[in-house]
C-alpha cells in the first residue's frame, strides 16, 4: 500500500514505518524474551496471598514486583522497537528519524508508570491516603477536561500572576501597533550605558521568559548592570491577523522597536539581541540594513547578539520531524478557516519533543498520584503558548525550514532587497546550548561563519531555555565555553579547543556589552515626545489568551 | 547509604523508568540517566520537593551532579 499523499496519514507516520519495512528492518520480538521476564514475575504474585501479612503491605509488595516485571518488559519493547528501526538498510535518514520519533511517542505512552496498577508510588499513595490521592487525581483530570487542557497541566496557574510575581520588573509600554508592544524598563542605577539593549523575543511564546521571578529575570540582571533595556511583547494573533507575514515582524516589529529605542535614548545606534525566531528575523534585518547605501556606522544597530537562533535550517533538530511538504500542506488546511495556527498544536508539538518529561510524568504525577501541581515559573511560561498567523507560518516553514533560503546569498528577497547574511559587518555575540533540541548548537554556530563581522560564540550547557535563562547564583554549577570564531572553524573542534568555565555565562556577555555600549551617563527618561508612555509593564498583549 | 540509594532508585523509577537498569552509586552522575536534560532536571526538582520537601535551585542540578550530593541533602533534610 502506498501512503504517499494519502490524507489518512497527514503527518507521514505510517509511510515512515512502511519505508522501514521496505528497506528490510528485521522483526521485533522473540517470544523467549517475554516469557523469561514473565516467568521471573510469576512467583512473586503468590506472595500477596500470605494471610499473616498486613493486606496493604501485601498489595504494595505485589504491585512493586509486578511493576518491576512490567518495566522490564517495557524496556525490552523499547529496545526491540529501536533495533527494528535501526536495522533497516539504506533508508533515508529523515524517514528513519520520523519513524523513531513516532515510535518513541508510542513507547513513552505505554510506559508502566502511566498506568495505576503498574505505578507502585501511585498505589502506595492511594493505600496510605485511603483513596484520597486517587480522588484528587480524578478531580485534577476533570478540571483539565473542563479547561480543555488535554495534555495535563504542567504548573499551577493559580500561583502565578503576570505583573505581580512574574513579568513584574517595573517598566512602561512606550510603543504599540497591531503587532507589538515595546516595553522600556525603569533604570535601576544612577548611571547607564549610552547604548540601549533591545531584546527581540520569539513570538511562538510570551516575552516574559526573560522576566520570570526576580532571581531568574534576565532583564532585571541587565538593568542592575547599568543597561537601558527594551523588550518586544508580541500580540497573540487572531483571525484578523491572518495576512501578517514574516516581513511585518521584521519591519513593523523589530525595526520599529529599534527606531523607538534610538529616539527615546537620543542615540544613533542600539545593541539588538534576538532569541530563537526573534534572532532569525534579526539576522535577516541586519542583512537588509547592510544591503543599503548607508555606511555601517550610520546603521541603527551597532552590534548584535543571538540566543539559540537558526539561520541555516539544513539540520533543524528534532523539530524537523514536523517539517515536510505534506505536513506543511496539512497545516495550511488546518489554518484555512481560523487564519492562524492554534496554540494547542504548537504546545503539543513542543511537548512531544520530550514526551516523557513534558507529558507522561505529569499524567502520572497529577492524575495517578493525585500530586499537587508544581510551582515552577519556567513550566508556567512553557504552558503559556501563543497562536501564529497563517501567512507567517506558511512562509516561515516553507522559505526557512523546507527550502533553507535565508543562508543562501540573495535567495530570499525581503522588503525589496535580496538578503545576504555575508554582508553583515557588525560585531556578533552568538549563544548556543549544548542540549538544545530545537536549535542544535552546531547549527547556531554556523552564523559565525556566514557573516563578515567579528564573532564571539558561547556554548552553554543545558537546553533551549535553561541554556539561555542562566542566572548567576551561589548554587550555579552550570558550565560554558566561549571564544572568538574564525570563518574556517569547525564547531566540534572549536568546542574542544575552548576552556570550560563554571557558573552563569551572563557576566561574560555583559562584560562584552559594556565594552561596546558607550560611556555611563544619566539614564534616559521613560518614553519621549514621539514615543510617549502608553501604560505600565507588562502591558496588554502578554495577557491575551 | 546503600539502603537509601535503593529507596531513592525505586522512587525515581516513576520519573526515570530506565533507572531500574542502572547501578546507582553515590558517584553516579545525573547525566548518566537516559534522556537527562533540563526538563528532566525540573522533574527531579519537583520530585525532591514533593517527596522530601527539598527546595533546590535548578542550576544546582547539572550533568555532573553526583547522586551522593542529592542523598546528602535528603539526609540533612530528614534528620
Amino acid at each position: 500500500m502506498n501512503f504517499q499523499g494519502d490524507i489518512s496519514d497527514p503527518f507521514d507516520i505510517v509511510s515512515s514505518f512502511m519505508a522501514l519495512h521496505r528497506f528490510g528492518a528485521s522483526p521485533c520480538f522473540e517470544q523467549e524474551d517475554i516469557m523469561t521476564i514473565l516467568g521471573a514475575a510469576a512467583p512473586v504474585r503468590g506472595k500477596a496471598k500470605k494471610e499473616d501479612e498486613d493486606i496493604k503491605t501485601q498489595i504494595w509488595e505485589a504491585v512493586k514486583e509486578n511493576a518491576n516485571a512490567a518495566r522490564q518488559l517495557h524496556l525490552l519493547f523499547k529496545k526491540k522497537i529501536l533495533d527494528y528501526i535501526a536495522s533497516a538498510q539504506d533508508v533515508p535518514e529523515k524517514e528513519r528519524q520520523r519513524a523513531a520519533f513516532w515510535a518513541n511517542q508510542m513507547v513513552c505512552a505505554y510506559s508502566p508508570s502511566n498506568f495505576f496498577w503498574t505505578n507502585p508510588m501511585a498505589v502506595k499513595r492511594c493505600l496510605d491516603s485511603d483513596g484520597e490521592s486517587l480522588a484528587h487525581g480524578m478531580e485534577s483530570w476533570f478540571t483539565d477536561l473542563m479547561d480543555e487542557d488535554f495534555l495535563t497541566k504542567l504548573s499551577d496557574p493559580r500561583k502565578f500572576r503576570l505583573g505581580e510575581n512574574l513579568a513584574h520588573t517595573p517598566g512602561r509600554v512606550v510603543f504599540k501597533n497591531e503587532l507589538m508592544e515595546l516595553i522600556q524598563y525603569e533604570p535601576a542605577t544612577l548611571k547607564t550605558h549610552a547604548t540601549p539593549i533591545v531584546l527581540i523575543q520569539p513570538w511562538i511564546n510570551k516575552y516574559y521568559i526573560f522576566d520570570l521571578t526576580p532571581e531568574n529575570s534576565f532583564v532585571r540582571y541587565l538593568r542592575d548592570r547599568q543597561f537601558t533595556v527594551f523588550i518586544t511583547s508580541w500580540k497573540n494573533p487572531g483571525t484578523r491577523m491572518r495576512h501578517i507575514d514574516i516581513e511585518n515582524y521584521m519591519f513593523d516589529g523589530v525595526l520599529k522597536a529599534v527606531e523607538a529605542a534610538r529616539d527615546i535614548c537620543g542615540v544613533k545606534q542600539v545593541h539588538a539581541a534576538g532569541y530563537c525566531i526573534g534572532g532569525t528575523i534579526l539576522a535577516a534585518l541586519l542583512a537588509w540594513l547592510n544591503r543599503g547605501v548607508v555606511p555601517k556606522r550610520s546603521l541603527p544597530i551597532a552590534h548584535w547578539t543571538l540566543f539559540s537562533s537558526l539561520v541555516d535550517f539544513s539540520n533543524p533538530g528534532e523539530l524537523g520531524v514536523f517539517i515536510s511538504p505534506k505536513i506543511l500542506s496539512t497545516l495550511e488546511s488546518m489554518m484555512r478557516i481560523p487564519g492562524f495556527l492554534d496554540k494547542r498544536y504548537i504546545g503539543l508539538a513542543f511537548r512531544m519533543l520530550r514526551p516523557d518529561s513534558l507529558i507522561w510524568r505529569y499524567h502520572a504525577h497529577n492524575y495517578l498520584m493525585g500530586g499537587e501541581l508544581p510551582q515552577s515559573d519556567l513550566l508556567f511560561w512553557n504552558s503559556d503558548n501563543t497562536r501564529l498567523p497563517e501567512k507567517m507560518t506558511t512562509s516561515y516553514l516553507k522559505d526557512f525550514y523546507l527550502d533553507n533560503r535565508l543562508c543562501q546569498p540573495d535567495s530570499l528577497e525581503m522588503g525589496g532587497r535580496p538578503i545576504d547574511l555575508g554582508r553583515i559587518g557588525q560585531d556578533l555575540y552568538a549563544v548556543g546550548a549544548m542540549k538544545d533540541h530545537i536549535s542544535p548548537w552546531q547549527e547556531t554556530f554556523k552564523i559565525c561563519r556566514l557573516v563578515k563581522g567579528a564573532t564571539r560564540y558561547l556554548l552553554s550547557t543545558d537546553g533551549h531555555i535553561a541554556g539561555i535563562v542562566n542566572p548567576p547564583s551561589d548554587q550555579n554549577r552550570r558550565k560554558y565555553r566561549t571564544g572568538p570564531v574564525l570563518k574556517t572553524d569547525d564547531p566540534d573542534q572549536w568546542c574542544q579547543d575552548q576552556a570550560v568555565c563554571t557558573g552563569s555565562w551572563w557576566p561574560d556577555w555583559t562584560e562584552w556589552l559594556a565594552r561596546r555600549c558607550g560611556a555611563l551617563g544619566p539614564p534616559p527618561a521613560l518614553g519621549s515626545q514621539t514615543y510617549p508612555v502608553l501604560g505600565t509593564a507588562p502591558g496588554a498583549y502578554v495577557m491575551e489568551k | 547509604m546503600k539502603e537509601m540509594i535503593l529507596k531513592l532508585k525505586e522512587e525515581l523509577a516513576e520519573i526515570f523508568p530506565e533507572i531500574v537498569t542502572m547501578n546507582i552509586t553515590p558517584d553516579t552522575l545525573l547525566e548518566e540517566i537516559p534522556d537527562w536534560d533540563s526538563m528532566a532536571a525540573i522533574n527531579l526538582l519537583v520530585f525532591l520537593n514533593d517527596h522530601y520537601d527539598l527546595n533546590l535551585k535548578q542550576d544546582s542540578l547539572t550533568d555532573d551532579t553526583p547522586f551522593g550530593e542529592i542523598l546528602e541533602q535528603i539526609e540533612e533534610r530528614v534528620s
